[in-house]
């Protein structure tokens, strides 16, 4: 029996951060009167997880079918994909790319064009996506349309005239953007009797029914009660439950060619699962898989530790987990005299690792400890010509072996309004960055390029950047390879132990004044104890900077009345939380705190 | 209908004491967080109010609780601000204790105060002096000078010279008490200050400048000596994070308070509480009560009440705001919590190692199966220097006093480890 996919439309909303793709989502969903079910409508429903509320960011990838009835009369089934727009989460952009025909690219009307929004293009290109040129907040009163039309025009090269002007805060244009999404963007192909093929693009656990595995059909069909088998895993499973996904999960009898939606199949072994497989059934085996995803570049390193040894078990499936809901995510064991046995782990960016510490420590309530980040050196030894690729400082060779290193520089594209490009080449410089290029896109605004080391862009660059243009130029990097630098361990001591969990890799130009800065740090976060504390940092056993905690002298308070002692007892269970938080290293207690801290290792304030 | 369930409890409490707070002051000092307002924000019919809600508590009260208060204390606050007609109806309807003291600013002082002595209505008066130097008393946003700090040491020695009849006596009198009961309970009448240390400007000399006047124009046998903590949300912690007044160091407070506490030793003064010095017997016995959890009921906005239903201990507490207590239905707490056993260790450890008698192995045992041992071993974590061991207790000396804080942390997370 032939499915009729003609009335299927499979699409994603992308854009830069903030453009506004979650609030048009919205507006689907509303207009779609899917919403209406839960009382009040809420902002940016499809981002669920608390850390996407509190940020007003989206960090994954959300897909929601809604039903929609064209001016034709005919109901179409619409599969939405909202996307994050910051660069560290482009991963799920690609991979909602690959579950859709055609993308919405949104362009905020005051904003104009941005980093990401070239970047998300590409990608949609890539994989032949349909794109419409969408430009949103159209209610601004910064709105500013010819701009955005001969942007669209001639920095994207799309075609103006089928652009759309809604506002996705107030619903204006939507209906013609429904009508548009219906015309242009082709249904998908695929044959409901042809050999399975979809594509695994996500998966996460629930607690009452295990893992769900997320997937786009794009031959053949899939139902309850089937044999499938993962192409590259070559494991088998029996399907328990297939469904689509609106606010929720909705069972369905069937997934057909073109559809997107989940299934469940009793997997156990998260192991198993790998986001990019090929899912195909025994009984009518695909010839070869689908072309999966491009496997992650991890740039940014850091350990996590259990701040609680014991807890390292739980760690262990807090990370698997999380795994299973972010591909992009690497990890491997490791362990820390200071800090016991943990996970080496790799992130896209920085905003991937805080958001990862903060998954950990909210939806599996752990507390946990993270490392200063690093990137991967090829660290070239003296001998036999050796080269060892080092992420991690405690596997930093003795100086005395190593002929040279190298690290991995970034081709680092700013857009911004001109008036700032004086702060920002300067911050370029102190960052090491050497100028490429300098380009006017118009009469007011400027794309700089520059060449500099990745790892200066850990510490900071970013929040600096937004700070100096007020939020207005926007960034954006990719890796082009490595290049000679002069490496040094910058060690921290505590009383005289070594804190291992914060030496760092440090380019020695930069070396003494981040020692200054993480003894001042760490000083502002470990508290007084009864006896004094020394705190210094140190390349190769040369002492470069050091700070002391004095001890307590007095610390008792003056009045305990009746009316005291219970606001005093709830004080007290305060600080005890605190304190087991804490990680002894020799006699000292150093907050969780006091590594995070670290790893913030500019200085904004000045 | 009031469903003031602990009522029915009142009775089997051991002894039970008794706090009434009066939350109205003429102005606001601007180190001071204690629930009480400035005199623009109530009139003499809000006072009325909240006395009528007062007397209708301790009616009810009375009704339940069939024995006399071990001990009393009208705070606030400055219950000064109630005329004495309105202190002595107050008095009267709470009944006899063995110490009945109210608060008051040295500016309401009166002589007409002197009758509630006379009368055996209170037996003891607890006056805020907080310190001599009118620069001081100013940058502080008190309402007394000097010279009113002087005024209320005149009347303190008033108080030495009462004589003081027992037929005068208003309880027994009226037949409230039998004349024995009452002398059994060795009443005497006595008077404490309030000085405060390390307050802006202030030098060592300075302090020990305050204690000579006290010792020198009364005979001083009992002085609450507190140090200046800026407390969140009052007028002087926004002076000092806006680094218009600039807060002492620890080890300067430090200073401060060995060299007090020395002076005041050598005074004769035993230092019974981190803050609190007597002599003789002249500790006071209401606040011993809160240093050694033992039963309380208290009226009024703010006031908290730690009651027992069997070993369980009940902490009751009303919201901070008059006229929502003026509204409310009779005894009707904003809060009760049921301290788990932890909870009740916690409270144990935060008021008795406050107190020099420390923390008792008996009472350990009792009431947590704690041993000597296990109270030894929690305190190996603490330098000797700052406690000592008896054959029934464990305690701070002074320098551990001066570290309260963070040996009443170690311990708590010692003791709960135990577990
Ligand atoms: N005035 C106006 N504001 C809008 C409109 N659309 C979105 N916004 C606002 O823009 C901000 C960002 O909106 P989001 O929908 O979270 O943006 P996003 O593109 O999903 O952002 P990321 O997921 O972080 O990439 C929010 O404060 C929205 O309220 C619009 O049409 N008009
Ligand atoms: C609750 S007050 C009421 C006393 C009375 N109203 C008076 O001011 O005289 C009791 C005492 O606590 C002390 N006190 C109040 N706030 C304090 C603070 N922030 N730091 C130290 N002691 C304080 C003062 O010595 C004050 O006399
Ligand atoms: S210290 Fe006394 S007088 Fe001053 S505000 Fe506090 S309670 Fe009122
Ligand atoms: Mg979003």
């Amino acid at each position: 029996m032939a499915h009729d996919y003609s009335l299927t439309r499979n699409f994603c909303i992308i854009a830069h951060i903030d453009h506004g793709k979650s609030t048009l989502a919205d507006r689907f969903i509303e207009m779609a009167k899917l919403g209406n079910t839960r009382g009040p409508a809420q902002d940016q429903v499809l981002d669920n997880m608390d850390i996407e509320r509190e940020r007003g960011i989206t960090i994954k990838s959300q897909a929601v079918t809604i039903p929609y009835t064209a001016k034709d009369g005919k109901t179409y089934t619409l599969n939405l994909v909202d996307t994050p727009g910051h660069v560290d989460f482009s991963y799920e952009v690609s991979r909602a790319i690959s579950s859709c025909e055609g993308a919405l690219l949104l362009v905020d009307a005051s904003q104009g064009v941005e980093a990401q929004t070239l970047a998300n293009l590409y990608l949609a290109m890539e994989h032949n996506l349909e794109v419409i040129p969408v430009i949103n907040k159209v209610d601004l009163p910064s709105a500013n349309i010819p701009m955005c039309l001969e942007m669209i025009d001639n920095d994207l090269g799309l075609d103006p005239d089928m652009s759309v002007q809604v506002s996705a805060k107030t619903g204006f244009g939507v209906d013609e953007l429904f009508e548009q999404i219906v015309d242009f963007i082709p249904p998908p192909q695929g044959i409901d009797e042809d050999p399975l093929k979809a594509v695994i693009f996500d998966s996460h656990y629930d607690a009452y029914r295990g893992i769900i595995v997320h997937c786009r059909v794009f031959d053949g069909c899939l139902k309850k009660g089937e044999t499938i088998r993962f192409m590259h895993g070559g494991v088998d499973f029996i399907v328990e439950e297939v469904g689509i996904f609106q606010l929720g999960y909705i069972k369905t009898e069937v997934l057909h060619a073109g559809d997107v939606g989940y299934f469940i199949a009793g997997i156990k072994k998260i192991g198993d699962i790998r986001v990019g497989d090929t899912v195909t059934k025994l009984s009518n085996l695909a010839k070869e898989p689908l072309e999966g995803f491009k496997d992650v570049q991890p740039v940014v390193f850091s350990s996590i530790y259990p701040v609680d040894a014991n807890d390292y078990e739980e760690l262990f499936d807090a990370i698997e987990r999380l795994k299973l809901n972010d591909a992009s995510l690497v990890y491997e064991k490791d362990s820390s005299a200071a800090l016991g046995f943990g996970f080496r782990c790799g992130f896209l960016g920085l905003l991937h690792l805080e958001v990862i510490q903060e998954r950990i420590e909210r939806e599996f309530n752990l507390s946990i400890v993270f490392t200063s980040p690093s990137v991967e050196y090829k660290v070239h030894l003296k001998k036999d010509n050796e080269v060892v690729e080092i992420d991690n400082p405690l596997e930093y060779p003795d100086q005395v072996l190593v002929d040279y290193s190298e690290e991995p520089f970034i081709k680092a594209n700013v857009i911004t309004p001109s008036e700032y490009i004086g702060p920002i080449m300067s911050l370029a410089m102190e960052k090491r960055g050497v100028q490429t290029n300098m380009n006017y896109l118009d009469s007011k605004r400027v794309e700089l390029q520059y060449e500099m080391p990745l790892a200066e862009v850990l510490f900071e660059f970013y929040d600096r950047l937004k700070s100096i243009s007020r939020g207005y130029a926007s960034f954006d990097y990719e890796v082009i390879g490595y290049r000679r630098t002069d490496l040094v361990r910058l060690d921290i001591l505590v009383n005289g132990d070594q804190v291992d969990a914060l030496s760092q890799l440090v380019f020695r130009g930069n070396a003494v004044q981040r020692g200054k800065i993480v003894c001042q740090r760490l000083k502002g976060e470990i508290h007084k104890q009864q006896y004094k504390i020394a705190i210094q940092a140190a390349i190769g056993g040369q002492i470069v900077s050091r700070e002391t905690i004095t001890a307590y002298r007095k610390d008792v308070t003056a009045k305990c009345y009746g009316g005291d002692i219970s606001r005093k007892r709830k004080l007290l269970e305060k600080q005890k939380e605190g304190k087991k938080r804490m990680k002894m290293v020799g006699s000292v207690e150093i907050p969780q705190q006091a590594f995070l801290a670290v790893l913030k290792s500019d200085d904004t304030s000045n | 209908m009031i469903d003031f369930k602990y009522l029915k409890l009142l009775n089997n409490q051991e002894s039970l004491s008794l706090y009434v707070h009066i939350p109205f002051c003429q102005s606001k000092c601007y180190y001071c967080a204690f629930y009480s307002e400035d005199s623009s924000c109530w009139d003499e019919e809000n006072i009325k109010l909240y006395l009528d809600k007062l007397h209708k508590e301790l009616d009810l009260l009375k009704l339940n609780y069939s024995k006399t208060f071990e001990t009393v204390f009208i705070g606030g606050g400055n219950p000064g601000v109630l005329s004495v007609e309105q202190l002595r109806a107050l008095l009267i309807n709470i009944g006899p204790s063995k110490e009945t003291t109210f608060e008051i600013n040295p500016e309401s002082l009166t002589n007409e105060h002197l009758s509630l002595f006379k009368e055996g209505l209170a037996t003891r008066v607890s006056i805020g002096i907080q310190s001599f130097n009118d620069n001081i008393l100013k940058i502080l946003g008190r309402g007394a000078r000097k010279k009113d700090n002087l005024n209320a040491l005149e009347f303190c020695n008033k108080l030495d010279l009462l004589n003081i009849d027992i037929s005068n006596n208003y309880f027994i009198k009226n037949n409230i008490i039998k004349a024995e009961e009452y002398l059994s309970f060795g009443v005497k009448i006595k008077y404490s200050f309030d000085l405060m240390s390390a307050l802006p400007t202030q030098k060592l000399q300075d302090c020990i400048e305050d204690i000579n006047i006290l010792i020198n124009n009364c005979s001083l046998k009992h002085l609450s000596l507190y140090c200046l903590s800026v407390e969140e949300g009052t007028y002087l912690y926004s002076l000092v994070k806006n680094q218009q007044i600039k807060k002492n160091s620890d080890l300067f407070e430090k200073d401060i308070l060995e060299n007090l506490w020395n002076y005041l030793n050598t005074l004769g003064f035993h230092h019974y509480e981190i803050s609190n010095f007597a002599k003789d017997d002249n500790k006071c016995l209401h606040n011993l009560r809160y240093w050694t959890l033992s039963p309380y009921i208290s009226l009024g906005s703010s006031a908290a009440s730690t009651i027992y239903d069997n070993d369980k201990l009940i902490r009751l507490t009303n919201i901070s705001n008059k006229e929502n207590y003026i509204k409310s239905k009779l005894f009707d707490y904003y809060k009760e919590e049921i301290l788990d056993k932890n909870q009740f260790l916690d409270e144990y450890l935060i008021v008795s190692l406050r107190n020099k008698k420390g923390l008792n192995f008996n009472y350990l045992n009792n009431k947590f199966n704690i041993s000597k041992d296990a109270v030894t071993k929690a305190f190996s974590k603490i330098d000797t220097n700052y406690y000592m061991i008896s054959n029934d207790a464990i305690s701070l000396n002074e320098d551990g006093f001066l570290l309260l804080d963070t040996i009443i942390l170690d311990i708590s997370i010692g003791l709960n480890s135990l577990k």
